[in-house]
């Protein structure tokens, strides 16, 4: 088989602890009655305590899992230790062809997708003849309302002082930003909620707050000029305030066909809410995307990436000045790579494409840094990824594994890929020793 | 910049109480700043702010970074484990299988692998708290790309761990627990630097902590330990002496066991079949600073057999465990078991055998140890130090010598439980695959018997012979011991399965 998963990335498809640490346990040969895997698909069966052994399938593709157990996490523990097993001792799978309840399986994912393409085509069509619905007119209608309230509050702000704000709690902050959530404007909500947090993040945060409030000012006076502006800015300041682009029509324009490296992938839990980041850098252009997925609970995300692996796929990009966030119009095999093929040799490189990028669009948040080969340093307890001109970027203080990212590179040079926001990068995948290890569990 | 630190600080204080007015640079700001609408004065502030902040951050460089360059480790010469091994790893480091891991680690380093750099963070900080032993052979099973990590500088719990690069440091400058393991370690690389060291600071340390490190110069004791010993009967306090006196007791050669040897020779005469027993009349001065009591120690932390022996008898028992029992049977020409026999049917039964038994331990004396075991027979008076002895005895000859043991009972049934207590319930040394089938059988007679042993076996998963157990104890009937088999049946197999398969994949 060509794919042979490491245990790390295989358990960062874990919902959480408790399945990761049972799926470990499952992967063990006597615990599965029957194993086989093919080009396609993996599967096995679990005898649990049912009656019944459970029946469990993997779909090597994207991968996708499916259990017969009453589990409602995704995937199961049987799923993770069906994969696991199967990275660790391809031997004992006997089984060559797949049984019927695999095969029918794979044959009603495969119509199944071909019907969505064929659903996402119509809706789309229908989606340009229909006018803007009234809805959407309320909408604008409650965005204005808002940031005109808005701006109000702003100039208050400053006329009583930023020194004022330091005595606030964040309530001050999460008051306002849910106005903006009742306006209709989420993204400016969260750029609200996080100011919260700037006045006690030490020195210099009256800087720091002036620079984030200065660009909120920014997006809204933008927001007044919008028809003045070229397309692809005004589909950013849309898209920073809170508006979604039509995903169904995105899906029908032509796409980016490229082998993708999965680089790095974040998971923000925010109440049950999950946000997934997944970063791609194509092989060949060198372009970066993101792939920007949500579910709720304990659901899986849609669309499954290893980190670390290689992706044949072709990606559609949101329109933007600086066009990073996409989606996956088709995908073909996964398969594994030892190390990226493009990435920045210098930090004055990185910055000089930044400055480029913050050029086009002003509110860009998280910028993607593939780097070819770095050293790790320290100064003054900061920790900084350097290049061989002793110029460094500062690691986020929200990386909390200095000591596993030490283990791992041995004092030696790596490649590393992170999102730099400006200030500090947050570095979420090594490749060191011929082997990528996902750092953001 | 000027220009924005003029716009912070009007932010900061406000623009009712700071007039906002730009001093217009040149160039492009200059132009920008022109254009700004100062009727609405907070709008031109923010608008400023913006183009200046956006202006910075376009501008910004990368840092220089002028700290020192981490020292690249050392190539490995250990292989790594497989991947598979690793994740078995994994799983010992949770509370699942954690008892397992001393067995894997002696197996990893059996077959001269180590660990891979991923798991390193987490073993270590799993090993940061637990004791000396686990700690030496973690320090083994992590490589160079292990050692260089413990000498990294940043955040860890692992303070001591790092100790075993250097514990001559941590004996200046720890805090004393860990000095007594920094001592130990070092004692056991180097006899000679650590009585060094330990009489260095000798006259510094506080009596407790004198006491204490007495206990390291267990290890690789030897006859130039003597001097410094003898000096230390004369110390203040008891807790000092004691412990010196106990170690002397192990010197045959020593002065100690010489003074102990001749007080002994008068009070034991062997004539007619029988040993005849003087005991010593009063505790002199020169006894007493020898480490030796009046008083009968009670129970608590000793054999229950003690109590009902009086003083003299006491006196005669301490006298003759620092004399070796091979001096007697040179004397008397007697085998070990035939010593004992005397001591059976001698009215100071008591009192010989368990100086006999303290004798076999301070002398290393395996014959003694045998033979003591074998007329022991689980007697529960004399439980006290049992495993020691059976620690004592070379690994064959411990499993043979309880085989035999329990051969010799007519009927398996009547095998007295405290034997297998002590000789198996607290000792860590695995099983040979004879010796787990013959004790399996006994726990199925006792199951047959429909007494719940099930949960001594359990407890017991971690020291059968791996393989063999699993075999045995799948094979027995559902039936047996069926009303406590479910709680335990399924871990047992786990147990046992996942030990085969952790033992079978590192010596793949």
């Amino acid at each position: 088989m060509s794919i042979a998963w490491n245990t790390e990335q295989i358990l960062a498809l874990a919902p959480d602890a408790s399945t990761a640490k049972a799926g470990n346990a499952l992967a063990q040969k006597s615990k599965w009655l029957t194993l086989g895997f093919d080009t396609r698909a993996v599967w096995g069966e679990c005898q649990g305590s049912g009656r019944s052994p459970y029946q469990t399938k993997i779909a090597l593709r994207e991968p996708a899992f499916a259990c017969s157990c009453p589990s409602r996490k995704f995937p199961c523990k049987h799923g993770l230790g069906l994969f696991l097993l199967l990275s660790a001792n391809e031997a004992v799978f006997t089984q060559k062809t797949p049984p019927v309840w695999v095969a029918e399986w794979l044959a009603k994912r495969d119509e199944r997708q071909q019907q969505a393409q064929k659903e996402s085509a119509s809706k789309a069509k229908t989606a340009d003849a229909k006018a803007p619905t009234r809805r959407a007119e309320q909408r604008t209608k409650k965005v204005e309302a808002g940031l005109a309230a808005l701006e109000q509050w702003l100039r208050d702000l400053l006329r009583q002082g930023l020194a004022t704000v330091q005595m606030k709690s964040p309530r001050f902050w999460m008051e306002q930003a849910a106005r903006l959530v009742d306006a209709q404007a989420p993204g400016i909500a969260r750029l609200l909620q996080q100011m919260a947090f700037i006045t006690h993040s030490g020195k210099d945060w009256q800087e720091r707050l002036l620079e984030r409030l200065s660009c909120l000012h920014l997006l809204m006076e933008g927001y007044k000029r919008i028809i003045t502006l070229p397309s692809a800015l005004q589909a950013d300041i849309r898209t920073t305030i809170g508006w979604t682009q039509n995903q169904d029509e995105l899906l029908q324009q032509a796409g980016w066909h490229d082998l993708w490296l999965v680089t790095g992938q974040r998971i923000e839990e925010d109440e049950r809410l999950r946000t997934q980041r997944t970063w791609l850098v194509g092989q060949t252009t060198g372009r970066a995307a993101l792939i920007l997925q949500f579910t709720y609970g304990r659901e899986a995300f849609k669309e499954s990436f290893i980190a670390g692996s290689l992706v044949e796929a072709e990606l559609v990009f949101f329109e933007s000045a600086y066009p990073l966030r996409a989606l996956v119009k088709s995908r073909g095999e996964t398969v594994r790579l030892a190390a990226p093929q493009t990435g920045y040799a210098t930090m004055n490189q990185v910055i000089e494409v930044y400055a480029q990028a913050l050029l086009q669009n002003p509110w860009l948040e998280l910028f993607p840094v593939l780097l070819s080969s770095v050293t790790l340093r320290q100064a003054e307890s900061r920790w900084f990824l350097c290049d061989d001109e002793e110029k460094g970027l500062l690691l986020s203080s929200r990386f909390q594994q200095i000591g596993h990212l030490l283990a791992i590179i041995g004092g030696h040079p790596f490649a590393a890929f992170g999102e730099w926001n400006g200030d500090a990068l947050l570095p979420l995948g090594i490749w060191a020793e011929g082997r990528f290890i996902n750092l953001s569990q | 910049m000027e220009l924005w630190q003029q716009l912070v600080t009007t932010a900061l204080l406000g623009t009712e109480r700071q007039a906002f007015k730009l001093e217009s640079p040149d160039g492009a700001l200059g132009a920008m700043a022109s254009q700004l609408d100062y009727a609405n004065k907070e709008s031109a502030l923010l608008s400023a702010a913006a183009t200046v902040a956006l202006y910075r951050r376009i501008g910004q460089l990368p840092n220089s970074v002028r700290g020192t360059a981490i020292q690249p480790c050392e190539a490995d010469d250990l292989p790594i484990c497989s991947e598979l091994s690793t994740k078995h790893l994994a799983l010992l480091l949770t509370r699942a299988y954690e008892w397992l891991l001393p067995e894997w680690l002696t197996a990893l380093s059996r077959i001269g692998k180590r660990v891979p750099p991923t798991v390193l963070v987490a073993l270590l900080d799993y090993a940061a708290g637990e004791e000396d032993q686990l700690q030496q052979q973690v320090f083994t099973a992590i490589g160079k790309r292990g050692a260089w990590l413990l000498e990294q500088d940043f955040q860890n719990t692992w303070g001591f761990l790092r100790s075993i690069n250097n514990p001559e440091e941590v004996w200046q400058t720890g805090k004393p627990p860990f000095r007594l393991r920094a001592l130990k370690m070092i004692r056991c690389n180097d006899a000679q630097r650590g009585s060094e060291l330990l009489a260095e600071s000798w006259k510094q340390e506080a009596p407790e902590d004198r006491a204490r490190f007495l206990e390291a110069l267990v290890a690789n004791l030897s006859h130039e330990d003597e001097p410094f010993l003898e000096a230390a009967l004369e110390d203040k306090r008891k807790e000092v002496r004691q412990p010196a006196a106990e170690l002397l007791a192990r010197l045959p050669d020593s002065a100690f066991c010489q003074r102990m040897l001749e007080r002994a020779l008068p009070l034991v005469e062997y004539s007619k079949g029988k040993l005849h027993l003087i005991l010593p009349e009063e505790c002199d001065k020169a006894m007493k600073r020898d480490g030796m009591e009046t008083k009968v120690p009670q129970t608590s932390g000793t054999y229950f057999a003690i109590t009902k022996i009086g003083e003299k008898a006491w006196m005669l028992t301490q006298i003759l465990s620092a004399v070796p029992t091979q001096v007697w049977r040179e004397r008397f020409n007697v085998s070990a078991v035939e010593l004992l026999e005397l001591a059976n049917k001698s009215e100071w039964t008591a009192a010989l055998k368990i100086a006999f038994e303290r004798s076999a331990l301070n002398f290393q004396d395996e014959e003694m140890a045998a033979a003591w075991l074998k007329d022991w027979r689980g007697d529960s008076q004399f439980h006290w130090n049992v495993n020691n002895l059976v620690n004592l005895l070379k690994p064959e000859r411990r499993d043979s010598l309880l085989l035999e043991i329990l051969s010799s009972y007519k009927n398996i049934k009547d095998v007295n439980s405290d034997i297998l207590s002590s000789w198996f319930f607290n000792s860590r040394a695995q099983w040979s695959e004879n010796l787990t089938r013959v004790v399996l059988n006994f726990f199925r007679s006792r199951l047959e018997a429909n007494e719940n042993w099930w949960a001594r076996i359990s407890s017991l998963t971690s020291t059968m012979s791996p393989l063999t157990a699993l075999e045995e104890i799948s094979s027995w009937s559902p039936e047996l011991g069926a009303k406590e088999r479910d709680h335990y049946f399924d871990s047992i197999i786990e147990t046992l399965s996942f030990r085969c398969e952790m033992l079978e994949e590192l010596e793949r």
